[in-house]
């Protein structure tokens, strides 16, 4: 059961991601496509990016500038010289951004789907097979059995997380062909007052952006797994435990639209599923919203729910 | 016996993802809440320059350059513009130091000139400068020339009368700082050819016209036009984007200032 569920997960990633790349490499050549027809000549970007280097440099040079854009225009400066040492398109992608984006995009829905997949019936798929009262006869706590069922889990979204990091990896590879893992980007923005601020970004390479991008997604799977855990040993019944998650999951993304005029919702696990997003700094600035406060608000909801969790699963009476 | 073997690495691969996520986690959190770290370097290429062009001296000769895109040099292949070149040629007949100073901004409107004209920065690099090039207006024509209704002449001349009082405005405080500089002021070319209706090349022929009267006006100022030098040659002297001059149209531009200016 538990292998055919990883050969599902492997094959929805592969699907899936595959066909990302194929869109995102479409759309790459028809931009130049139209480029090339609009303008009836090839389409050429070396002396655009060294137009724009000079330029920026130009900019470096004179005027009112602040140190944070100084920063930022360094780092621009510093991605551009890159792509033009290794003939990295600018409108084009490279295996490392595709990579990155895929988990900065799936941390919201794809990966806790997935997830979802392993915990929603971890517990409530015992009931369902009635299997739960052997599982019970045995000579072990209850807790222990609970506990191995979790720590099983954990491990379980690991594997989902480095297998969507591989596949990734490959799929784009094959796709964009360069690996493109020494680019410069900048990272470390704050909210400052409701705006967000650079002032204190600083440029790491994409390698280390994937690490800590998979590592907050990784993160977000434990959540995510704690809270569909508990809820499969509440209703112990796979189908209602997995509907109820998703309804949560697209709830979240709705609530994100009023959580200017409703600040309480911020407080919902997930409303704050988009961490990766405080790291690239395209984020819609909310007070009061940066990454330690998402991940203490996924963190609270995460534990609240393993103490109702094994509480519950300690205390019931199982009468199948 | 393999079972367990692959439950053994499962399990590893587990930890160790653990292990890298919690590294990363923390590091994630730092980078973000780390505190403000203030960089004395803020200022320093402002007041660099303004060491560089403190009042004209007889071995320095500052060059100017401010507006637009054309002013900043975009779409030169080899990331200069027309006062670059300008600099070059001019290096070659003088023992003075040459010094390019570039403030134009791609984009630039009068209004936009105007501002950064005001700004306290600007002043000093205005007053060192020996000669000032200008090119600006070409954003606010290109509206017209690129939306297709021909949206009454009345919206037209109210723009042109605007760009007019602004670039008064731009002379004004030119003078205010530096008397004695050559003001060069770059004319419009049509990089459009044939696409432009009459009306259109109109507009352009009277807004060229309208600045090279009032440059004139200003008797150490000089108008070079451009129109006539890009008209039968848009081909040889437009980049790929079809709008700004290559290098070759910026070597034009340089070599017809030169020849304006050549015993100035």
């Amino acid at each position: 059961m538990f292998k055919k569920k990883l050969l599902l997960v492997l094959a929805i990633l592969l699907v899936e991601i595959i066909a990302f790349a194929y869109g995102e490499n479409n759309t790459y050549k028809k931009t130049i496509e139209n480029y090339t027809k609009s303008q009836s000549t090839n389409y050429n970007w070396n002396p655009f990016i060294s137009q724009e280097i000079q330029n920026l440099r130009n900019r470096l040079n004179y005027s009112s500038l602040k140190a944070s854009d100084k920063k930022s225009i360094q780092i621009q400066i510093d991605q551009y010289n890159y792509d033009l040492q290794n003939n990295i398109s600018p409108l084009g992608t490279t295996a490392a951004k595709f990579t990155g984006t895929i988990m900065e995009q799936s941390v919201i829905m794809l990966l806790p789907l997935l997830i979802i997949i392993f915990a929603g019936d971890s517990v409530s798929g015992e009931f369902s097979a009635r299997t739960i009262k052997v599982l019970l006869t045995r000579a072990v706590p209850r807790w222990k059995i609970l506990l191995s069922k979790f720590i099983a889990i954990i491990i379980t979204s690991a594997i989902v997380v480095i297998e969507t990091a591989f596949i990734s990896l490959i799929v784009s590879k094959i796709t964009f062909r360069s690996w493109g893992l020494m680019e410069p980007l900048a990272t470390g923005f704050k909210v400052v007052g409701g705006k967000i601020d650079a002032s204190n970004i600083i440029e790491i390479y994409q390698w280390q952006y994937l690490l800590l991008v998979y590592s907050l997604g990784f993160f977000i799977a434990i959540v995510i797994a704690s809270i569909s855990f508990t809820i499969s040993i509440l209703v112990k019944n796979t189908a209602a435990s997995i509907s109820i998650m998703m309804a949560a999951l697209i709830g979240g993304s709705i609530l994100q639209a009023f959580i200017d005029d409703w600040p309480f919702a911020k407080y919902f696990f997930s409303v704050n599923l988009r961490l990766p997003q405080y790291l690239t700094g395209s984020f819609k600035a909310v007070d009061g919203m940066n990454l330690t406060f998402s991940m203490t608000v996924l963190l609270v909801w995460a534990i609240v729910a393993l103490i109702v969790g094994f509480y519950t699963f300690y205390k019931q009476d199982v009468l199948v | 016996m393999l079972k367990k073997t692959i439950l053994r690495i499962i399990t590893l691969i587990g930890i160790i993802v653990i292990i890298i996520s919690i590294a990363g986690i923390i590091t994630s959190v730092y980078i973000t809440t780390r505190p403000t770290v203030k960089t004395a370097t803020e200022n320093k290429s402002v007041k660099d320059t303004i060491k560089n062009t403190n009042k004209p001296q007889s071995n320095l000769y500052n060059i100017l350059s401010m507006g637009d895109s054309i002013a900043n040099g975009t779409g030169d292949e080899n990331g200069k513009g027309f006062a670059d070149y300008y600099a070059e040629s001019y290096k070659k007949n003088t023992s003075k130091k040459v010094n390019v100073n570039n403030i134009a901004v791609n984009g630039e409107v009068s209004d936009g000139l105007c501002q950064i004209l005001r700004n306290k920065q600007t002043a000093p690099i205005i007053e060192g400068s020996s000669i000032i090039f200008i090119s600006i207006g070409g954003n606010e024509i290109k509206q017209f020339a690129t939306s297709n209704d021909t949206t009454s002449m009345v919206s037209s001349n109210n723009v042109e009368n605007h760009y007019l009082s602004n670039l008064k405005n731009v002379f004004k405080i030119i003078r205010s700082e530096n008397s004695n500089c050559t003001i060069v002021f770059i004319g419009l070319y049509n990089p459009f050819g044939d696409e432009l209706t009459q009306d259109e090349l109109g507009l352009l022929e009277d807004w060229n016209y309208e600045t090279q009267k009032f440059v004139s006006q200003d008797s150490n100022a000089v108008y070079v036009p451009t129109y006539d030098l890009f008209q039968y040659n848009i081909n040889k002297y437009l980049t790929i984007d079809n709008f700004h001059p290559n290098s070759q149209g910026y070597q034009a531009i340089a070599r017809r200032i030169e020849e304006t200016l050549r015993f100035h």
